[in-house]
């Protein structure tokens, strides 16, 4: 038998061959994580939790992707000149999307954002409402032609396994949603005296007195669950620092498995018309966040989108020395955005490296804007 | 990635971390608690702070390299990461008082899981979680009684002493395993409660008072430990040689396993009100970083 044949008889990996991401990487916190507050936040803006951010966006895997990879190269060779090629070389072709979340005995059925097409009445977990785009009369009406009012569910979770039911333009089973399995912990930080068990109080230059007491906006995710990523590359099983406060996680590096067919049907099927993003998404120019890229304006491309206000998006970018630089603050469109276009077009891991803006690295890498397909969502 | 090691703490004194006198608009003084299992821990950084205090009064250079170096006025670039890293401690098991036995000790499928996923021993398996309601017990028993009610169709479970860590003062001998959802409320009955009162400075009168709740002795609790690979600079983290020299006892257990680990122990007071005796703990710590023999 010769070596073609062989690879032909593995005709069953092609799906995880066609697929860009490869890896699951499921991140389970070995204690607390860290909720960012700091989205935006001013000294004229402290409003509480508001606007708290978790998970840990896509930006913050390849953060420890980099610095784990760093080490390793940095072990092999430690000439500075040839280290930075060959880092750069490994980290340049790195994609990234996420945050989602999964059962830790099931990460390969793991939750994205519910399209905002699909209503969950307030307090239910049955999706009662699905709106499609009725392309006639340019409205957004429910699957018996009425516009719904109502109060709903924000910020619900759908199994990637029920996405299939999603699609399908019939409205027999409606999926369950779920809502995030974590819970806020805000975690006090006093810093004692050296030598008394009592809270270190400064003395100002104006003699005023200040107290070291620190907040740390804790998050802790339910033991039975796990933050998931995709991932086109593999990382070392092992502990690693994740997302803010030093805190300490537990990642594990698994294979999409081919079993897992309808996900990597999804990943690599055209989006076609009309498909629903699973991350957040980021358009425009460095200077402008758009709602959808330049090209999808004009008669070839957008007919609407369903969405709601932009999230805010920001990230490290690590840099040279001990001052780590921070991306321009950016608005994205937030996951669960429906976009109906008149044209088919490709699935998102061969969207143009042109739609997506750069900042450094293409914003193409962390994910930004991945979309899957939703035919229901045209009438 | 860092290198894998875990402390685990027996209290040998009721132990109290969380809120103090002050902190609080209500007088009882609570604990920091799991929110889903409603359970006492203490955070990491309580227990940096009691290893960094540890190392402190030895050498101080040496502490801030292992902590981390805290931020000084006026100076942004002042602060250095820690190389060591403490992620919170939560209960494994928990004495409770049940009459007849005397005291069992009590855990639950969840709280056992977190000591695996930290511990990774052999002889613990995350598929093969103790069952609810199984017991192993000196004299056993179906049925159980405490304070507030009973458990009862209790199956005897010989390998739960699997998952009792070595190295401990005492080690329990009465053990439980308890639901998830049951834990909460049999840890309200096995806390520690007290009533304390402030006397005027002159007059045996009551000023005010309040109440303070702690985890009771003998109470036994896992945290991680993770150990940065090497430093920026590529040199080791001398992480061991610190414990050393803050005379931690290094010791093999008195076995001829060789895969059970070299311990490092030494008793360690954390949380507040010690001076009426609380917070004395028995600390080893123990995993795959401490494997490797102790260099000379």
């Amino acid at each position: 038998m010769s070596l073609p044949e062989i690879k032909d008889m593995n005709a069953s990996t092609n799906l995880v061959d066609k697929s860009l991401f490869k890896y699951l990487i499921v991140i389970e916190p070995l204690g607390f994580l860290y909720g960012s507050a700091g989205r935006f936040l001013s000294p004229d803006n402290l409003v509480g939790r508001s606007g708290t951010s978790f998970p840990p966006s896509s930006a913050t895997l390849s953060g420890l992707f980099s610095a784990a990879y760093a080490q390793e190269e940095y072990e092999k060779e430690s000439d500075g000149d040839e280290l930075k090629k060959k880092l750069k070389a490994r980290l340049e072709p790195l994609y990234f999307a996420g945050p989602f979340w999964a059962k830790s005995d099931s990460p390969q059925n793991f939750y994205v954002p519910t399209p905002f097409n699909f209503l969950v009445n307030k307090g239910e977990e049955h999706i009662t409402f699905r709106l499609s785009r009725c392309v006639g009369c340019k409205k957004w009406l429910n699957q018996k032609g009425e516009s719904p009012t109502g109060k709903f569910e924000s910020e619900t979770w759908l199994a990637i396994e029920d996405w299939e039911k999603l699609q399908s333009i019939e409205w027999h089973n409606p999926p369950q949603v779920k809502k995030s399995p974590w819970k806020p912990i805000p975690h006090l930080h006093p810093q004692l005296r050296e030598d008394e068990r009592c809270v270190k109080i400064e003395t100002l230059e104006n003699n005023s007195e200040r107290g070291s007491l620190f907040l740390e906006n804790g998050v802790q995710l339910d033991p039975d669950y796990c933050l998931v990523y995709l991932s086109n590359e593999e990382i070392k099983d092992g502990w690693y620092r994740f997302g803010g406060e030093g805190h300490m996680v537990d990642v594990r590096c698994l294979q999409l498995k081919e079993s897992n067919k309808n996900l990597l049907k999804l990943l690599t099927d055209n989006v076609g018309k009309s498909f629903a993003l699973i991350t957040p998404a980021i358009w425009g120019s460095n200077r402008l966040s758009t709602r959808f890229p330049a090209e999808w304006d004009g008669d070839r491309y957008l007919e609407t989108l369903l969405t709601e206000r932009p999230s805010p998006f920001r990230y490290r970018l690590g840099g040279e020395g001990k001052t780590k630089r921070l991306s321009r603050g950016r608005y994205a469109v937030p996951p669960g955005t429906v976009y109906v276009l008149k044209e088919d077009i490709p699935p998102w891991q061969e969207w143009p490296d042109e739609w997506f803006p750069k900042e450094g690295p293409s914003l193409k890498r962390w994910g930004c804007g991945l979309a899957l397909p939703l035919p229901s969502a045209i009438a | 990635m860092y290198q894998k090691a875990y402390g685990i703490i027996e209290t040998l004194a009721p132990l109290h971390v969380g809120a103090s006198a002050g902190e609080e608009t209500g007088n009882l003084n609570l604990i920091f608690r799991d929110q889903f299992t409603q359970t006492g821990i203490i955070p990491g950084s309580s227990i940096r702070g009691r290893f960094r205090a540890d190392m402190r009064e030895v050498d101080r250079d040496w502490a801030n390299d292992c902590y981390g170096h805290e931020a000084e006025k006026g100076n942004s670039e002042s602060t250095t990461e820690a190389q060591i890293k403490f992620e919170y401690a939560s209960l494994v098991w928990l004495p409770v008082f049940c009459p007849g036995q005397p005291v069992v000790w009590v855990s639950c499928p969840r709280l056992l899981r977190r000591y695996q996923q930290i511990t990774k021993l052999p002889s613990t398996d995350i598929n093969d979680l103790p069952k609810r309601y199984t017991v192993k017990l000196e004299k056993h028993r179906k049925v159980l009684f405490f304070n507030l009610g009973y458990l009862k169709d209790l199956k005897e479970n010989q390998k739960l002493s699997d998952w009792v860590p070595k190295g401990l003062k005492s080690p329990p001998n009465n053990l439980v395993i308890v639901d998830d959802k049951d834990i909460s409320i049999i840890h309200e009955m096995a806390l520690y409660r007290q009533s304390r009162t402030k006397l005027e400075d002159h007059v045996k009168k009551v000023e005010y008072f309040f109440g303070v709740e702690a985890l009771p002795e003998g109470s036994i609790l896992v945290f991680p430990t993770a150990v940065k690979q090497k430093k920026d600079n590529n040199q080791e983290v001398q992480w061991k040689e610190a414990l050393d020299t803050t005379e931690w006892e290094f010791d093999k257990p008195d076995t001829n396993d060789a895969n059970l680990n070299q311990f490092v122990f030494k008793e360690l007071y954390f949380g507040g009100l010690e001076s009426i005796g609380f917070g004395r703990c028995h600390v080893t710590l123990s995993g795959k970083y401490f494997e490797t023999e102790k260099k000379s």
